[in-house]
């Protein structure tokens, strides 16, 4: 037999099928035939003897295909009868949903022909319902694990926050290899730093002492299954303290786990007496103010100096009251100090204005530092009066370090958004960050708010509208 | 001394406008992730698309040809997988594709979707945002845009639960022991727009409470023609408009509570 690349046999390269045998080579060459007229009526429907499936559908016969076809079907049909109608030959199978009713669907898969030049058109169709029920199969079972990952998703949720809402430091271990698989974040603040590759860690390399490493684990594991404490001196991130270890044990996916609470004991090592009065005799004589603040800047400790520097005269008029409201910039100068504390640990050195409350102000240089030995979270500030530009080489040291830093956040976002996106949206950004500081120290006071930033109370309005705030 | 002080306070000055816009570009950087060109999305989602259908797809592969390109995983689960997955809607519709191979595809992209799911560190303090119940009806056999939309919400704070494959009994159920902030189904084909308005006429029946009933997907325009969708309350794709409606309604609240203590 001959081809060509249009219709695959080329003309008089079969012989001609007499009309009674090629219905029966169209029913036995599909599984389904069907035979249209230019309105897409159906003139005739084969079915294949072989196929019981579909019943009786002698009543399509004289209707319209697309009765008998899901939404979707439809303009894939009438798409192929438009190429066939300007002569071009449709190569692809189509496949189309049948529906009837509305009670069952089934897909075939077609080879859409034209007959002749009056319009007649013969689909020839092989029934996909196997592949649709294996396919209807795998839906099914990629929606339960779906539906099981959800669960999971829920459950995790459950016991990270039963985790984090434990204060004391709890670590689950594995009791075969020592390797701590999950751990609160009492634990992770108390035994690592930030940064800290959490990945790995045995609960004996946790020990003090190298020497007693060896067979750490088996300790533990007999402490847990007779029911007692155990003592052990660890490495914490600030210094080695003695802990009473509470362990207890229990299986999961085939695995001893041991869940262990650490609660650090109150025995003294020598020498820690002695560096606490040294650093209350230090807070109560520098030269430098040193103020401890909560997370939100609100006053709980100070030295004298601060009332110096402020010209405050009693304790009372510092103590409680926010730090912004001794600083030049206010909120802004305290946001930005918060901020870098709280995401890297420790600001070196800042420079503002102090104010002083007879309105006077004078340039000082903090530094700052969270206290992270506090249940609290208390931050520390060290604030030095500048009576000279001696300071002014660390201070630009620093600067640098943090100008790399942002230098390189500059180019993540080069790249990522056009110039004028990344400016229209910063400028959005600094612009809340104003208003909101000028909120913030107006008491909410828009008028006087509007006057700080040098705006018409309109232009505040619009820009609050905008800004969401 | 006053040049002194003079330079001190520029220098003072200039660290705070500097602190001031490197803050806000850190900020502006957690939200502009969309690279600046769109045609790099499609392109993205044109890669996405023919590795979803490849013998040998592997997410982890998948995901890495993309972040080579500058793709942050945000901007994947946001737009290049919406875009692949259209694409092999598109391929189904004009019979370049079986709809064993879109399966395939889709499947795939859903387990990309996990994949980055799965490796981002998730804040489980989800206290600040709505609480919302993201649902697919039992006929719906397309769920990725469920879970996109899960994705989306989770980022933004909000806390979920999706519930794949369901019905109104279900639905019901959930709603009256959970008391959800709101509704969400997702919806992909003809069958099953008409089915989950059905099953949404009937929660609304069932349960006692008013609950804001949102509906999505993202070829909605086109499947819901001819639809009676008057038992949602919103058919929208947009997330800000959905989340609008859930803080207005409960700000609507709050000060009818108000008013009704004042008397």
């Amino acid at each position: 037999m001959k081809t060509n690349s249009d219709t695959l046999l080329e003309f008089g390269s079969i012989p001609v099928i007499e009309p009674e045998y090629l219905g029966g080579v169209l029913a036995t060459s599909s599984d389904i035939a069907l035979l249209v007229d230019t309105n897409i009526e159906i003139n005739s429907l084969l079915l294949n003897k072989s196929e019981k499936s579909y019943g009786n559908l002698n009543h399509w016969i004289g209707r319209k295909l697309t009765d008998f076809l899901t939404t979707e079907s439809i303009p894939k049909l009438l798409s192929a009868i438009t190429k066939l109608e300007s002569g071009e030959t449709v190569l692809y199978g189509l496949e189309l949903n049948h529906v009837d009713n509305a009670q069952w669907q089934f897909p075939i898969r077609y080879n859409i022909h034209r007959l002749g030049n009056d319009g007649k058109i013969i689909l020839l169709g092989r029934d996909l319902q196997t592949v649709s029920e294996n396919q209807q199969k795998f839906v099914k079972a990629q929606i339960a694990v779906e539906q099981s990952i959800e669960e999971k998703r829920e459950l995790d949720a459950h016991f990270k926050i039963l985790l984090s809402k434990t204060t004391d430091s709890l670590a689950l271990i594995n009791a075969g290899s020592g390797e701590v698989m999950f751990s609160n974040p009492t634990f992770q603040e108390t035994f690592f730093r930030d940064g800290d590759d959490l990945e790995n860690i045995s609960l004996q390399s946790l020990l003090s002492n190298r020497a007693e490493r060896k067979g750490f684990i088996e300790k533990i594991t007999i402490a847990a299954h007779g029911n007692y404490d155990v003592s052990e001196e660890l490495n914490t991130n600030k210094g080695e303290i003695i802990f009473s270890i509470n362990p207890d044990i229990y299986r999961a996916a085939g695995q001893q786990i041991l869940i262990c609470k650490f609660f650090p004991k109150t025995i003294r090592k020598k020498g820690e007496q002695e560096l606490i009065d040294n650093l209350l005799s230090t807070f109560h004589n520098s030269p430098d103010a040193i103020i401890f603040t909560d997370i939100k800047g609100t006053i709980q400790y100070t030295n004298e100096r601060l009332l110096d520097l402020t010209n405050s005269s009693h304790k009372n008029d510092v103590v409680s009251k926010n730090l912004s409201e001794f600083l030049g910039r206010g909120e802004i100068d305290l946001a930005i100090m918060l901020e870098n504390v709280l995401k890297s640990g420790a600001v070196k050195t800042y420079s503002t204005h102090l104010k002083s409350s007879f309105g006077t102000k004078i340039d000082i240089e903090a530094s700052v530092s969270r206290n992270t030995s506090d249940d609290n979270g208390l931050i520390a500030f060290i604030v030095r009066e500048v009576l000279s530009t001696s300071g002014s080489s660390r201070s630009n040291s620093s600067q640098t370090t943090t100008k790399n830093k942002d230098e390189i956040t500059a180019k993540e976002l080069v790249g990522s958004a056009t110039l004028k996106e990344i400016v229209t949206d910063t400028t959005d950004v600094i612009e809340k960050i104003c208003i909101e500081a000028a909120l913030e120290i107006t008491n909410n006071n828009r008028a006087a708010a509007a006057d700080l930033l040098g705006l018409s109370r309109q232009s505040l309005y619009v820009k609050l509208s905008k800004l969401e705030i | 001394m006053v040049e002194k002080n003079t330079k001190n306070n520029l220098n003072s000055n200039e660290l705070l406008i500097s602190n001031l816009v490197f803050s806000a570009l850190k900020t502006s950087k957690q939200h502009l992730t969309r690279p600046a060109n769109p045609e790099w999305i499609e392109h993205a989602g044109q890669l996405l698309f023919s590795s979803s259908l490849s013998k040998t797809f592997e997410q982890d592969r998948a995901l890495s040809e993309l972040v080579a390109l500058g793709f942050k995983t945000d901007t994947i689960v946001d737009h290049c997988i919406p875009v692949a997955a259209t694409l092999l809607g598109d391929g189904w519709v004009n019979d370049t594709l079986s709809f064993s191979e879109c399966t395939i595809g889709t499947s795939n992209l859903q387990i990309l979707l996990k994949f980055i799911g799965q490796n981002r560190e998730r804040a489980c303090d989800e206290t600040s945002g709505n609480r919302y119940l993201i649902c697919s009806h039992e006929t719906e056999q397309h769920t990725l845009g469920a879970l996109i939309i899960g994705d989306m919400l989770r980022r933004k704070g909000h806390s979920l639960k999706v519930q794949l494959s369901t019905n109104y009994d279900e639905v019901c159920r959930l709603q009256s022991t959970s008391h959800y902030e709101a509704i969400f189904f997702s919806c992909a084909s003809y069958l099953s727009i008409r089915e989950t308005a059905k099953c949404v006429r009937q929660v609304r029946k069932m349960l006692k409470q008013s609950v804001p009933i949102f509906l999505g997907g993202s070829n909605i325009e086109e499947i819901s023609q001819g639809v009676d969708l008057s038992c949602f309350d919103l058919v929208t794709n947009s997330l800000s408009a959905v989340n609008d409606y859930v803080s207005n309604k409960k700000k609507r609240e709050l000060a009818l509570d108000a008013g009704a203590l004042i008397q």
